[in-house]
C-alpha cells in the first residue's frame, strides 16, 4: 500500500512535528505559528487564483468573518470553541459560495473588484456595528482554543500539512482535472461536458470556507482581533505570498508563505522601510520569477538535468531544442 | 433637504467622473487594472500642497504644473514597470503579472510616502471661498470651482479622443490592436500616451480635492474606491458610461451620508455597485448600448 515516497514524506512530517514541541522560545513559537497560519492561507487563495483562475481581491474578508463569527459566537454566544469555529468555517464558505453566484455571469477582472468591493463593505460594516464588534478598537478577551501555546503550535503544523495533503488530493481527483481545464479554456471544458459554474462556486467556497477557518484559529490563537484583518494590506500580503512561493503549483504557496513570514521578521531590524522592501519585492518577483521559488526550483532541475546529459557524452547533441 | 444632498452629490460627482475616465482610459487601451492609481493621486495631492501651499504659486498654475508632472510620471512607470510584461499573458489573453506589478507599486509608493512625508495629514486652505443661494439650495464657490474645472478637463479631453489624431489613435487601440498596429499606428506610444493621460486626469482630481480630503500616504485608497465604483458601474473601458456614472454615485454617496450615516456611505455606493453588477454584468455602458441597438431596430 504504502509507498516509498509517501513513507519518507511521512517520516519528515513526524520529524518535523517532533522537532517543532521541543522549540521553548516563545517568540520563534509565535513566528512559527504565524507562518504555518500565513502558509495555510495563501494555499488555500490558491485554490481560486492559482487552479481555476477567479480573481478575488477580497480574500482577506473571509479571514475577517471567519475570525469575527468564531470570536462573537464562542465569547458572546459561549457556544464550545470547537463547534464555533466550525460555524465560522461554515458561515465563511456560505458568504463565498453567495458572493460567487452573481460572480459567475462576469468575465475577466469585473469578479477581482466585486470581491474587493465585498471586502470593502465588510470591513467597513464590522467597524460600523460596534456594539456587536467593539468597533474600530478591535474585540478582546476572546476564549481561548488551548491552554499551552506548544499545542497551538502542533495544532497549526497540522493543519498546514493537512491542508496541503487535501489539496494535493483535491488536485488529483477529477475535480482538479476540471479546475485546471477551466483555467485553461472554458470554452472547451464546456465542451467536454464539465459543469463550469459548479466547480466555480466548489473552488470559492472552499477557499473562502477554508480562509474562515484560519481566521477563527487566528482570533483564538490571539485573542484580540481588528477591523484591519479585513483590509486590502492582508490581502495584497497573501496574493504575494503565493505568487513567491509559484502560483497554480501545491507546495509553492505553503514555501513562499513560510519564507515571507519568516523574511519579514528577520527584516525587523529594518523598521519603515519593511513594507517598502515588501513592494520591491512584488516588482522584482514578478519582472523576473513569474513563476515563483517552484519556478526557479524547476529551472535549476532542468539546467542540472541538462547537465549530466551533457557529462554522459552520448545526448550531447540532442538538446539542441532549448 | 434631499435636493440639497443631490445637488451636492450631482457636483461631487463629476469629479469622480473625472477619477473613474482615467481608470477607465487605461482599462480600455491597455487592458490593465491599475492598483497604483490611488498613489498616483497622492502624489499629485501631495504636488499640490507644496506648491500651492509652501511655495505660493498661483492655482492655476498649479493645475498646468501638476499636468505635465503627472503625465510625465505616468510615462515613466509605463515604461518602467508595465511595457516588460505587457506581452506576457495568461490564458485567456489577460495581463495578470501586470495588475500584480501594480499592486507592487502601489506598496512602494504608499511607504515611500511614509518614509519622506511621515504619518500628518496636511490640509490645504480652500481655493475659494463664500458661497450662494439658489431657491433653497445652497451652493458653496468652492464646489462649484470644481465642478466647473472638471467639466472643462472632461469635454477637453471627449474633444482630444473625438477630433485630434492622437486621440483617434487611442480609440483605434482600444477597439483592435493588431488592426491598429497594421495601419502605421506606434502602439507603444499610443499605451505611454494613455497611461500618462490617466494620471495627469487624477492629477487634475487631486489637485482639486485636496481642500477636501487632506493629503496623508494613505489617502489614494478612498479615489481608488471611487475609481473602482465609477467604472464598473459604467462599465470597465467604457468612457461615456464612466462620466454617467461618477454623478450617480455622487449622489448615491450625499443620500447615504444625509439619511443614514457617513461611517458607511463607502459600504452604500459598493453594494449598489455590486447590484448594478448582478443586473448588467457590463455596467451601465453596455446597457446604453443595447438600448441603442434596441432603438435603431424600433426605427427601423
Amino acid at each position: 500500500m504504502i509507498n516509498k515516497k509517501t513513507l519518507a514524506n511521512l517520516i519528515v512530517i513526524v520529524v518535523l512535528i517532533g522537532v517543532a514541541t521541543f522549540i521553548n522560545q516563545p517568540y520563534l513559537r509565535h513566528v512559527i505559528i504565524t507562518a504555518c497560519i500565513f502558509s495555510t492561507l495563501s494555499m488555500f487563495y490558491n485554490l481560486t487564483y492559482g487552479f481555476v483562475g477567479i480573481y478575488n481581491f477580497g480574500f482577506a474578508a473571509f479571514f475577517g468573518i471567519g475570525a469575527y463569527s468564531s470570536a462573537i459566537l464562542s465569547t458572546d454566544v459561549g457556544i464550545p470553541v470547537v463547534f464555533s469555529m466550525i460555524m465560522a468555517t461554515l458561515i465563511s464558505a456560505l458568504f463565498g459560495f453567495v458572493l460567487m453566484i452573481p460572480c459567475l455571469r462576469m468575465h475577466g477582472y469585473t469578479p477581482g473588484i466585486v470581491t474587493l468591493a465585498f471586502g470593502e463593505i465588510i470591513r467597513i460594516l464590522i467597524i460600523a456595528s460596534a456594539d456587536l464588534t467593539n468597533g474600530e478598537m478591535g474585540y478582546w478577551g476572546i476564549v481561548p482554543l488551548f491552554e499551552s501555546d506548544q499545542v497551538y503550535l502542533i495544532f497549526a503544523m497540522i493543519m498546514m500539512i493537512a491542508v496541503m495533503m487535501g489539496i494535493l488530493m483535491l488536485m488529483r481527483s477529477n475535480i482538479g482535472l476540471a479546475f485546471h481545464i477551466i483555467k485553461d479554456d472554458q470554452l472547451a471544458a464546456q465542451s467536454v461536458g464539465s459543469n463550469i459554474k459548479a466547480y466555480k462556486l466548489l473552488a470559492m467556497s472552499l477557499s473562502c470556507g477554508g480562509a474562515g477557518l484560519v481566521g477563527a484559529f487566528y482570533a483564538h490563537y490571539l485573542m484580540t482581533i481588528t477591523p484591519a484583518i479585513c483590509g486590502m494590506t492582508y490581502t495584497i500580503q497573501i496574493l504575494c505570498m503565493a505568487l513567491f512561493g509559484g502560483v497554480g503549483t501545491i507546495v509553492g504557496p505553503a514555501i513562499g508563505g513560510f519564507s515571507l513570514t519568516v523574511l519579514t521578521e528577520a527584516l525587523r531590524f529594518l523598521n519603515d522601510y519593511r513594507l517598502l522592501i515588501y513592494g520591491i519585492l512584488i516588482v522584482v518577483i514578478i519582472m523576473f520569477f513569474p513563476k515563483g521559488l517552484m519556478g526557479v526550483a524547476q529551472k535549476i532541475k532542468e539546467l542540472l538535468e541538462s547537465k549530466l546529459k551533457m557529462e554522459g557524452g552520448s545526448e550531447v547533441n540532442v538538446n539542441v531544442e532549448d | 433637504m434631499a435636493l440639497q444632498y443631490i445637488v451636492n452629490g450631482l457636483m461631487l460627482g463629476i469629479v469622480y467622473s473625472m477619477i473613474g475616465v482615467g481608470f477607465s482610459l487605461i482599462f480600455g487601451i491597455v487592458r490593465v487594472l491599475n492598483f497604483a492609481y490611488g498613489e498616483f493621486f497622492m502624489i499629485a495631492a501631495y504636488a499640490a500642497f507644496f506648491l500651492a501651499s509652501v511655495f505660493g504659486i498661483p492655482i492655476w498654475m498649479v493645475f498646468a504644473i501638476n499636468f505635465i508632472l503627472m503625465f510625465a510620471v505616468g510615462w515613466v512607470s509605463e515604461r518602467a514597470l508595465i511595457k516588460p510584461l505587457r506581452y506576457r499573458t495568461d490564458a485567456h489573453g489577460e495581463h495578470s503579472g501586470v495588475i500584480i506589478a501594480t499592486f507592487g507599486l502601489q506598496v512602494i509608493l504608499q511607504s515611500l510616502a511614509l518614509l519622506l512625508f511621515k504619518g500628518t495629514h496636511r490640509g490645504a486652505d480652500n481655493y475659494t471661498s463664500g458661497n450662494f443661494m439658489v431657491g433653497d439650495i445652497l451652493i458653496s464657490n468652492e464646489r462649484l470651482f470644481m465642478t466647473v474645472v472638471s467639466i472643462v478637463v472632461l469635454l477637453c479631453i471627449l474633444a482630444f479622443m473625438k477630433y485630434s489624431k492622437v486621440g483617434c489613435a487611442l480609440r483605434a487601440v482600444s477597439q483592435n490592436r493588431t488592426a491598429a498596429q497594421l495601419s502605421g499606428i506606434n502602439v507603444n506610444m499610443v499605451y505611454g500616451i494613455a497611461f500618462g493621460l490617466s494620471t495627469a486626469l487624477v492629477a487634475i482630481a487631486g489637485t482639486l480635492l485636496l481642500p477636501f480630503y487632506n493629503v496623508y500616504p494613505t489617502v489614494g485608497v478612498i479615489p481608488m474606491g471611487k475609481a473602482f465604483s465609477v467604472t464598473l458601474i459604467g462599465g470597465l473601458g467604457n468612457i461615456g458610461g464612466a462620466i454617467l456614472a461618477g454623478p450617480i454615485l455622487g449622489v448615491l454617496e450625499a443620500l447615504a451620508s444625509g439619511y443614514i450615516s457617513t461611517q458607511t456611505k463607502d459600504a452604500v455606493a459598493f453594494a449598489c455597485v455590486i447590484l448594478v453588477l448582478i443586473a448588467f454584468p457590463g455596467g451601465l455602458g453596455e446597457m446604453l448600448k443595447r438600448i441603442r441597438t434596441e432603438w435603431k431596430g424600433i426605427r427601423r
